[in-house]
């Protein structure tokens, strides 16, 4: 009995042993390519709930259903509050040079198109901006450099490639080893203070839910804090559904105004 | 005063081993001191105004700016739109600088027959005639761009840097003003050597800026100056270098006290503080040469020199702390003020003056028993024989002067209502100083760099209620063509730009939408476009909102009637909201509030607390008539103001209040010796002449070091210590003209005293 004990309890060390060499054997770029495939789903479809929460803790909150097929479709209903309930958010080609976007606003009864530099902005009007939001490619954009470990956590440190387009100089990400999704990440702006260059803080996103989904892990609770502007935002994400295989026919003019 | 000399004596080494640890735990205290030059120098935390002031922040936390503008001939040619790029990414890098607008940064909203277009305003540097022809017209269309990112003759390009300081706590403190300011400059330094481009500065954060940096520089000038100034003075009067010493040493310590309780309590240095460190060296240097002079004729009187010290104390004590005394409640009558900077420097100034006067008591006398050569008493001959002069003179035109100087008091007086009350701190400023300049820039080329905002709170989505909306915009333009208002933006100007561009951008269509709902998609839109700069002015609740008007430069009074029309007006249109008016001309306006109540009210305590004390030691006709030459000065000093003019401002407050104090002290002498002579002979015309020949070098020497002291102030690059040095010099020139010919007169002329009466 003793020596099954001992037998086992070597087996989990050496397992646990293993699995650590493993994962600290792991580069930086493995870590953020292994990230970047987790949510690669076909389609989605969620309720997304957004609370906006300024500094002196006043709240707003917006409900959306949104359909995405790809890296490239995106569809947008919102559900409240009221007096926007019915607005279509349509975007086509998203992320490339083609990229469409369509509006439609029941208040004008009309569909507008939508171009320039709407991407570069919040997504919403909340404190994620579209590349939090957005499929994320990390290794696209960012040099990642391994820090020590924290927490059995794998520690990122990216630094903005030099033709990136991306709105942050620095991200340090905090990397789950056992599903690859990042539970916290911080956002740096570079500063200069008499030509010494500084990183600043500027947003903080924490995760604070992850979910199994079929055979993804997704983040369906996530934070993000401005510090600047001392303001948070909440997205809860709702009724996840992956891989249904969505219709193109979704995304279309013609349904945006249903 | 003799049983405290004997105390003194006794206890000599307590007491020396007791300053010197005091002075080790001021020094402990001195790096407790930090500056403060924003609105907390003219504020109290619970003023109204300041709440006010902060809860708007607190709202609005991206309303704080710092402007940056240069001349540009050609502002769209490729050059110099590269360059105002490359400006723009530039100041990007300064810390706590959350967005930078410009020409080429800012986004514009552009209505197409498809649909909307939010981009960039200019795209591309290399622009042909045609397409900088179609960019005018859409800056004309833009409230927010034209005559903000550009002057309206296009000839002037201004850069509009968002401010968000890190949290509340760090946002008014010097040192994160360092931090933004100091690295700007810097870059514009660098950018101006390489383009050759002159810049010009504007905003609260630029002003604090160079405020804090000319406080650090006046302090180390103005204390060295003083220092020396009675190291020479001190020389002068009794060629002995212990004689110099140990006075600066008394008043040195005095001044380390006094800063080191200010870094105990955490009292923080204003603007006016700079003032102390002249004030009390000055000031507390007359203690130690009444006391040194005094024993200079006593020495050769006994045969040691203890006894001389015991008679010193006798004689010169009672007199150095009454001078002591009213100049402290001269001070002292600056904490009532509402204007913390005022009342700080009341309260640490009475209690360096104090101070002074004791370590001169302790200090100066011991120092004494150490020198080996008493002084050879030096007979003033040439200041007998011109007071002499002068009683005679006073003798023969008693009348004369006493009427001329009633007719002098009374023009004097008429001046009063002529008196300017400056509360803007721009003028601490020196004309043709580099942010004097700036700031005119900005109010001739630009639309100025002061604000004046009207904050609506109401409830949760209040401001998305088309008719509220509509009413605000009658509001604006109600003040669309004021002289004085250069521009007015609200949330309003946002939904006008957004309607006409869902309309194609007919012109017709730039109206706030009609319905809630439209209102509200209209909003979406922008927020989903990525526009944020509404949250300037509107809260995300849309249950607060702000119309903001920018000014150009106005004086006070202009100032006081457009907040009041603006005032009547809101309360008026937005009854069912609460309304704020706040934003630096306010602030302003109240600071000016406070400096007047701050005249009237430290005026009267001084004369009333004064008077009483006169009245106390020379009984009711001396106390009546120790006003009269005392009013001269102050008549003149108010004349000066109304009639120069010097405004009233911060500092200049302050000079009646202290140079009562200061001057009183003559007539105390005077009054005293009159007193003493009279009490002898019962002869007015004796007594005068008397008394004259005895007090008059006195106080012709020490009213010579005051006025030198006051006019170190001229040295300062604040403009408002010139002020005060001007005019406290003239308060003491003119005191001294009223104790040696007004006071004389008058005393020759009425009897006020009783023969043998008190000594």
């Amino acid at each position: 009995m003793l020596f099954l004990i001992l037998v086992a309890g070597t087996i989990i060390f050496a397992e646990e042993t293993i699995k650590k060499t493993q994962a600290k054997e792991l580069t930086a770029r493995e870590i953020l390519e292994k990230t970047d495939a987790q949510n690669d789903t076909r389609d989605q479809f969620s309720q997304i709930k957004m609370t906006l929460i300024d500094k002196s803790s006043k709240e707003s909150s917006r409900k959306v259903t949104l359909w995405t097929k790809g890296d490239r479709k995106r569809l947008i209903k919102f559900l409240a509050p009221a007096d926007v309930k019915g607005v279509g958010f349509l975007v086509l080609d998203a992320d490339t040079p083609e990229e469409k976007m369509y509006l439609y606003l029941p208040a004008y009864k009309k569909i507008r198109r939508i171009a320039g530099s709407a991407k570069r902005g919040s997504f919403m009007g909340t404190d994620f901006s579209y590349d939090d939001i957005g499929s994320s490619n990390y290794s696209q954009d960012y040099d990642p450099e391994r820090l020590p470990d924290e927490e059995h956590q794998f520690v990122l440190e990216l630094k903005k490639k030099k033709d990136s387009e991306v709105g942050y100089d620095k991200l340090i990400a905090w990397i789950s080893p056992e599903v690859f999704v990042p539970t916290k990440v911080e956002f740096y702006k570079i500063k200069r203070v008499e030509e010494k260059e500084s990183f600043e803080l500027a947003k903080i996103m924490t995760v604070e839910k992850i979910e199994n989904i079929k055979k993804y892990w997704m983040p369906t609770k996530l934070v993000m804090e401005n510090i600047d502007k001392e303001h948070k935002t909440i997205l809860e994400l709702d009724q996840i559904e992956v891989d249904r295989g969505l219709s193109d026919e979704l995304f279309t003019l013609r349904y945006l105004q249903r | 005063m003799r049983k405290f000399g004997e105390f003194i004596l006794k206890y000599r080494i307590f007491l020396i081993s007791g300053i010197a640890a005091l002075s080790i735990l001021s020094i402990l205290f001195m790096p407790e001191l930090k500056m403060q030059v924003d609105e907390d120098t003219w504020f109290t935390q619970d003023d109204p105004t300041l709440v006010t002031w902060d809860r708007y922040l607190e709202t609005f936390r991206e309303a704080e700016y710092a402007l940056v503008a240069y001349d540009s001939e050609n502002p769209f040619a490729r050059s110099e739109l590269e360059y105002l790029s490359h400006l723009t990414k530039e100041l990007e890098t300064v810390p706590y600088v959350s967005k930078v607008n410009s020409l080429t940064s800012v986004d514009d909203i552009v209505g197409t027959e498809k649909g909307m277009e939010i981009k960039a305003l200019i795209e591309k540097f290399a622009l042909s005639e045609a397409e900088i022809k179609n960019i005018k017209e859409r800056i004309e269309n833009n409230p927010f761009i034209k005559g903000n990112l550009i002057s309206k003759d296009y000839k002037t390009v201004e850069i509009i840097l968002n401010l968000i300081p890190g949290n509340a706590k760090d946002r008014e403190t010097v040192e994160t003003i360092r931090k933004i300011i100091g690295p700007l400059k810097i870059i514009l330094k660098r950018e101006s050597e390489e383009s050759g481009r002159v810049f010009h500065l504007g905003g609260m954060a630029v002003t604090t800026f160079d405020l804090t940096r000319i406080i650090e520089k006046d302090m180390n000038r103005l204390f060295f100056l003083a220092l020396f100034l009675i190291l020479i003075i001190l020389y002068l009067i009794f060629r002995n270098i212990s004689a110099v010493i140990f006075p600066a040493l008394s008043v040195f310590l005095a001044l380390l006290w006094t800063l080191g309780l200010k870094g105990m309590l955490h009292s923080k240095i204003s603007p006016l503080s700079i003032s102390l460190y002249v004030l009390i060296l000055i000031i507390g240097i007359a203690n130690s040469v009444h006391l040194i002079s005094h024993f200079r004729i006593e020495v050769p009187r006994f045969k040691n020199r203890k006894d001389a010290l015991l008679e010193t104390y006798h004689r010169a004590g009672l007199p150095c702390f009454f001078t002591s005394f009213t100049t402290a409640i001269g001070f002292g009558s600056l904490s009532i003020s509402p204007i913390p900077a005022v009342k700080n420097l009341g309260i640490f100034a009475s209690f360096g003056i104090m101070t002074a006067f004791l370590l001169a008591m302790i200090i100066v006398p011991l120092s004494l028993l150490l020198i080996k050569d008493p002084y050879k008493l030096r007979e003033p001959k040439t200041a007998l024989k011109v007071f002499e002069w002068i009683g005679n003179f006073n003798l023969k035109y008693s009348f004369c002067i006493i009427i001329l100087s009633v007719l002098v008091i009374l023009a004097m007086l008429t001046g009063i209502p002529k008196i300017n009350v400056e509360g803007s701190m721009l003028k601490y400023f020196k004309e043709g100083t580099p942010l004097r300049k700036d700031v005119e820039f900005f109010s001739k080329k630009l639309g100025g760099v002061s604000d004046i905002e009207i904050i609506l709170r109401g409830n949760f989505d209040s401001f998305k209620n088309p008719q509220t909306l509509e009413k605000i915009d009658r509001f604006q333009k109600a003040f669309k063509a004021h002289p004085k208002i250069s521009a007015i933006y609200s949330m309003i100007d946002y939904l006008k730009i957004i309607n006409r561009a869902l309309h194609e951008d007919k012109p017709e269509y730039f109206e706030i939408p009609k319905t809630r709902e439209e209102v509200a998609q209209s909003l979406l839109l922008y927020e989903l476009s990525g526009g944020t700069q509404i949250r300037e002015y509107a809260t995300l609740n849309y249950d607060t909102t702000r119309i903001s008007l920018r000014a150009r430069q106005m004086a006070e009074k202009e100032r006081e009637a457009i907040i009041k029309e603006i005032k009547e007006l809101a309360s008026l249109m937005f009854k069912e909201f609460k309304v704020d008016i706040t934003g630096s001309e306010e602030m302003f306006r109240k600071a000016t509030r406070n400096i007047v109540l701050t005249q009237f009210e430290s005026l009267g305590l001084t004369l009333i607390l004064i008077f009483g004390l006169m009245t106390l030691i020379f009984g009711v006709r001396g106390g009546l008539a120790s006003i009269v030459p005392n009013i001269f000065p102050l008549a003149f000093v108010f004349g000066t103001m109304g009639y120069v003019p010097f405004p009233l401002n911060i500092a200049t407050v302050i000079t009646a209040a202290i140079t009562i104090g200061l001057f009183v002290d003559d007539t105390i002498h005077y009054f005293s010796h009159f007193r003493h002579e009279f009490g002898a002979t019962g002869r007015k015309d004796l007594a005068m002449k008397e008394a004259l020949k005895r007090v008059g070098g006195a106080l012709f020497y020490t009213s010579l070091i005051l006025t030198f002291g006051f006019l170190i102030f001229l040295y300062s690059d604040l403009a408002i210590f010139n002020d005060l040095g001007i005019l406290a010099s003239i308060a003491i020139v003119t005191a001294l003209i009223g104790d040696i010919f007004i006071a004389p007169a008058l005393l020759s002329k009425v009897r006020i005293f009783k023969v043998g009466g008190r000594k």
